[in-house]
């Protein structure tokens, strides 16, 4: 699977989990780390579902499932 | 073997050493080893031996001092060079071979220029089975490891500091610096110090039992299950503290805080177990 199939794959995941608004991308310095950006109202539903999301990242070709400490709605 | 017995069995290989160097961190099973064994063996047959360098955190150096003077463990610092070494600074996935290679080779020259008969390392019986490519170094300086052979279990370890006084009874596991950086990523001075002071600053914070994993400009914290929540309260605080050790992006790993999960990328055949490593 490519990293946008990965980062497609799980985008339609976490909108299934009642994440629409997440922003996926590759992060690390290779790339291993599937950097997951929401905003900081789907924090706490994104934390719940941690281990789930973890097991999809690993399907998705990833090593990690990782929350960006900024939220997407938050300063840069 | 009970409990009872594995005590019993520890002071006895202890006695049998006569004297012994012991390779002192500051974690939990080097300082109960050496309280242990300046009790058997009187603190004139002790010398606990803290390698210092770039790869061990400040704060677990202050603990060695620290701690030994307070149950009158004797203490010597020695300055080990394992950053000149190109194999080491590489970081591949035997680094610790290497590391360890320095550090048992200047704790066997400081047995021999001082008169102690053996040179004694924490390992216990939960480490059998851990990637531990530094025991193969152990092994080829001769270095024993008492608690493994008496067969103690770290809960064993934690139960008879705490029964000793020891501060450190509860005091989360704090592998080197270096271990916070994936194989593959160059260990210089500069990425061990960002991995410190970040630490430094998250356990101001009040997290205690965590890893700041290296990836170049992002920083991944791995947070104990325990503490997620936490963490995840303080995000704002948690940030900022991190970023101010020089990292550009700062990401919370979902899984949470694993023991050696940068050694979960490598493949069975590349892994030296505890064990099998000499």
């Amino acid at each position: 699977m490519s990293g946008d199939e990965g980062v497609a794959r799980l985008q339609r995941a976490l909108a299934a989990m009642g994440v629409p608004d997440a922003g996926v991308e590759a992060a690390g310095h290779e790339r291993e780390i599937a950097a997951i950006r929401v905003p900081a109202a789907a924090w706490g539903r994104v934390m719940e579902e941690g281990l789930r999301i973890a097991a999809l990242v690993t399907e998705a070709g990833f090593r990690y499932a990782a929350l960006d400490l900024r939220p997407a709605d938050g300063p840069e | 073997m009970t409990t009872h017995d594995k005590r019993a069995h520890l002071r006895e290989l202890l006695r049998d050493c006569g004297s012994a160097v012991i390779g002192y961190s500051g974690g939990v099973d080097s300082v109960f080893l050496a309280r242990i064994a300046t009790d058997v063996l009187g603190a004139e047959n002790v010398l606990a031996v803290t390698g210092k360098s770039d790869s061990v955190a400040v704060w677990m150096e202050d603990t060695a001092r620290e701690v030994a003077a307070r149950f009158g463990i004797p203490w010597l610092e020695v300055e080990t060079r394992e950053m000149d070494d190109p194999r080491y600074a590489a970081n591949p996935s035997n680094r610790c071979y290497f590391c360890k290679t320095e550090l048992w080779g200047r704790l066997r020259g400081v047995a021999l220029a001082r008169g102690y008969r053996t040179v004694l390392d924490g390992s216990n019986a939960d480490d059998v089975g851990d990637h531990r490519p530094g025991a193969a170094a152990a092994a080829e300086h001769a270095v024993r490891s008492p608690l493994l052979e008496a067969g103690l279990t770290k809960a064993e370890i934690r139960a008879w500091s705490r029964e000793l006084g020891l501060p450190t009874w509860d005091q989360p596991a704090a592998p080197c610096l270096a271990s916070r950086l994936p194989y593959g990523l160059a260990v210089t001075p500069q990425r061990l110090k960002q991995v410190e002071r970040a630490e430094l600053a998250l356990r101001a914070l009040g997290l205690r039992d965590f890893r700041v994993r290296h990836h170049g400009e992002v920083a991944r914290l791995e947070v104990h299950p325990s503490e997620l929540g936490h963490a995840a309260a303080l995000r704002e605080a948690v940030d900022a503290a991190v970023r101010g050790a020089g990292f550009a992006r700062v990401l919370l790993d979902l899984q949470g805080y694993r023991r050696g999960a940068l050694n979960e990328v490598l493949p069975a055949a590349r892994l030296v177990r505890l064990g099998n490593a000499a």
